[in-house]
C-alpha cells in the first residue's frame, strides 16, 4: 500500500460521509420547503421574463412567444383532427373487409363480349 | 501505482479526461436501425429492422416524459434493442419528441388515452398481429399500467414494467412536494412547459454529492489508471444530459396526482372522466425492481402486486439503480436473459 492508496482512501471515506450526510439534508422537510420556494421562485422569474421578451417583441410588430405558441397549437389541434380521420379510414376498412362480397354478375348467356370499339369512317 | 507515477501520467490524464468530457454531446447514441412508421404531434412510432422475428406478438416499449427512450438502445452491445431483436422479437418504440410551449394542456390522459392506443394500433397493423406486449419504463411503465386499467378491451397480452412508481409514498419527491407545501399548480399555470434541466437539477438533488463530484473523480481515476471506457460514460451522460420540457399539465398530473395525492393508490385518478382501478388489470405481468433504486423504490412500486388480477405476475427485485438495473454491464447476462425468457414463453400464438 502506498501513500497515494492512503490519499485516494481517504479521500474516499471523507466523499462517502459527506454524500450520505448531503443526501440526509436532501430528504428533510426543511430543504423540501428550501426547493419548493426556489421552484415557485424560479418559475414565477421565468413567466415574468418570457410576458417581458413578448411584449417588447409585440410592440415591434414581431410575433412573440405566445403567437408563434398559439400557431403550433392551431397546427397541432389540425394534426389530432387528421389523426381521427385516420382512425375513421382505419374503422371503414375493417367494415368493407368484414362485408361480404357480392355475387359476380351472372345475368344474360354467358360472359359479356366486349364492346365494339368505335371507329370512324375515314371515308 | 506510485506518487510519482501519477504525477508523470497526470499531464496526459487531464488531456484525456478533458477529451471525454468535451466529446460527450457527440457520443452515438441509439444507434440500431430503425424506420418511423407514424407520427403524431411530435411523438414518432419507431420500428426496429430484423430478419430473425421469430415471436408473433410485437413489444412496443415506452418511456418516460422525462429524457429520452434512446436508453433502451443504448450503445451497440449494451442495449435492451439488440438483445430482444437477437431474441426473435418484433420491437417498436415509441418516442414522445421535444413537447413544445403548444403542448402545454396535454395531459397525463392525453398520453395514455390517445398516445398510447394509437401506437399499439399501429404497432399492430405494421407487425399483422392482434395483439402485443407493453413494456414501461419508469412513468413510462405507469403510463402503460394506466392504459391496461382503462381500456377493457385493449390488445395487450404481456404488461412488463421496468423500475415504475404508482406512488410515491417512499420518495424523496413526497417530502419534497408534501413537506416543502409545493404549489404543482402554480408552478404549471406560470410555464407552458416544465424545462427538462429544472427536472434533471432536480433529480440530481437527491443524491448531490454522487451526481456533481462521485461521477467525475471515478472518471479521473478510470482516466489516470488507463482503464476509462470512453463509449460507456458519454454514452450514458449524454443521455443523462438530455432532457426533453415536460408539459405543464402532464406535469400537475403527475407530480401532483400520483406523487402528492397518491391518487393512483387511493382510486381516486381520473383519466377523461373515468376512474382507473388498478384491479381491471388483467394482462400477464412481470414487475422489475432495482434494489438501490432512490427515483422509484421498490416500495413505490410493490403495492401493485396486491392489487391487479392478474393470474399471471412475476416479480423480479435485483440489485442495481433506477436506470443501471437495464443498462448496466450486468444486465446483459443476469436480467436480460430472464426477461428474455419470460417473454418468449408468453409470445407465442
Amino acid at each position: 500500500v502506498t501513500d497515494t492508496d492512503d490519499v485516494r482512501e481517504q479521500v474516499e471515506q471523507v466523499e462517502a460521509a459527506t454524500a450520505k450526510a448531503m443526501e440526509e439534508v436532501a430528504t428533510g422537510e426543511a430543504f423540501g420547503a428550501l426547493l419548493a420556494r426556489t421552484a415557485e421562485n424560479a418559475a414565477a422569474v421565468m413567466a415574468f421574463w418570457a410576458a417581458s421578451c413578448d411584449a417588447v417583441l409585440r410592440s415591434l410588430r414581431v410575433a412573440g412567444r405566445q403567437d408563434v405558441a398559439r400557431l403550433g397549437a392551431r397546427i397541432a389541434q389540425t394534426d389530432d383532427k387528421l389523426e381521427r380521420v385516420l382512425e375513421e379510414i382505419y374503422v371503414l376498412q375493417g367494415e368493407l373487409a368484414a362485408r361480404p362480397r357480392p355475387p359476380a354478375r351472372t345475368s344474360g348467356n354467358g360472359p359479356r363480349r366486349p364492346r365494339a370499339a368505335k371507329t370512324r369512317d375515314a371515308a | 501505482m506510485s506518487a510519482l507515477s501519477d504525477l508523470i501520467r497526470a499531464p496526459a490524464a487531464a488531456v484525456e479526461y478533458a477529451n471525454v468530457l468535451l466529446t460527450r454531446d457527440r457520443a452515438p447514441l441509439a444507434q440500431t436501425p430503425r424506420d418511423a412508421i407514424w407520427t403524431h404531434r411530435g411523438a414518432t412510432l419507431y420500428r426496429y429492422r430484423s430478419e430473425q422475428r421469430r415471436h408473433p406478438v410485437p413489444i412496443l416499449l415506452v418511456f418516460a416524459l422525462i429524457n429520452r427512450p434512446g436508453v433502451f438502445d443504448l450503445r451497440p452491445g449494451h442495449s435492451l434493442v439488440e438483445f430482444l431483436l437477437e431474441e426473435g422479437f418484433d420491437v417498436f418504440l415509441i418516442d414522445w419528441g421535444t413537447p413544445g410551449e403548444e403542448d402545454a394542456e396535454l395531459g397525463l390522459e392525453h398520453y395514455v388515452c390517445d398516445m398510447l392506443p394509437s401506437s399499439i394500433r399501429e404497432t399492430l397493423r405494421a407487425a399483422g398481429e392482434d395483439e402485443v406486449t407493453l413494456m414501461g419504463w419508469c412513468m413510462g411503465g405507469t403510463m402503460c399500467l394506466l392504459h391496461a386499467a382503462l381500456a377493457q378491451d385493449t390488445p395487450v397480452r404481456n404488461l412488463v414494467l421496468l423500475t415504475t412508481p404508482v406512488t410515491g409514498a417512499s420518495s424523496t419527491y413526497r417530502r419534497w412536494i408534501v413537506g416543502g407545501d409545493l404549489d404543482v399548480d402554480a408552478i404549471a399555470q406560470a410555464l407552458p412547459v416544465i424545462p427538462g434541466e429544472g427536472v434533471d437539477w432536480a433529480n440530481k438533488l437527491l443524491k448531490p454529492v454522487t451526481s456533481h463530484w462521485t461521477t467525475y473523480r471515478k472518471l479521473w481515476d478510470d482516466v489516470l489508471a488507463g482503464r476509462v471506457q470512453k463509449d460507456a460514460f458519454n454514452a450514458m451522460a449524454r443521455w443523462v444530459a438530455d432532457n426533453p420540457p415536460f408539459p405543464a399539465r402532464a406535469f400537475a398530473d403527475w407530480i401532483g396526482g400520483i406523487y402528492r395525492d397518491d391518487a393512483l393508490l387511493r382510486g381516486d385518478l381520473v383519466l377523461r372522466g373515468r376512474r382507473v382501478d388498478l384491479r381491471d388489470v388483467e394482462q400477464n405481468l412481470l414487475v422489475i425492481t432495482a434494489r438501490q433504486d432512490h427515483i422509484a423504490p421498490p416500495e413505490d412500486t410493490l403495492p401493485l402486486l396486491d392489487l391487479v388480477t392478474s393470474a399471471d405476475v412475476t416479480h423480479l427485485d435485483r440489485p442495481g439503480g433506477h436506470i443501471g438495473l437495464v443498462t448496466g454491464s450486468r444486465a446483459r447476462h443476469d436480467l436480460w436473459p430472464e426477461l428474455g425468457g419470460w417473454l418468449a414463453e408468453r409470445s407465442g400464438r
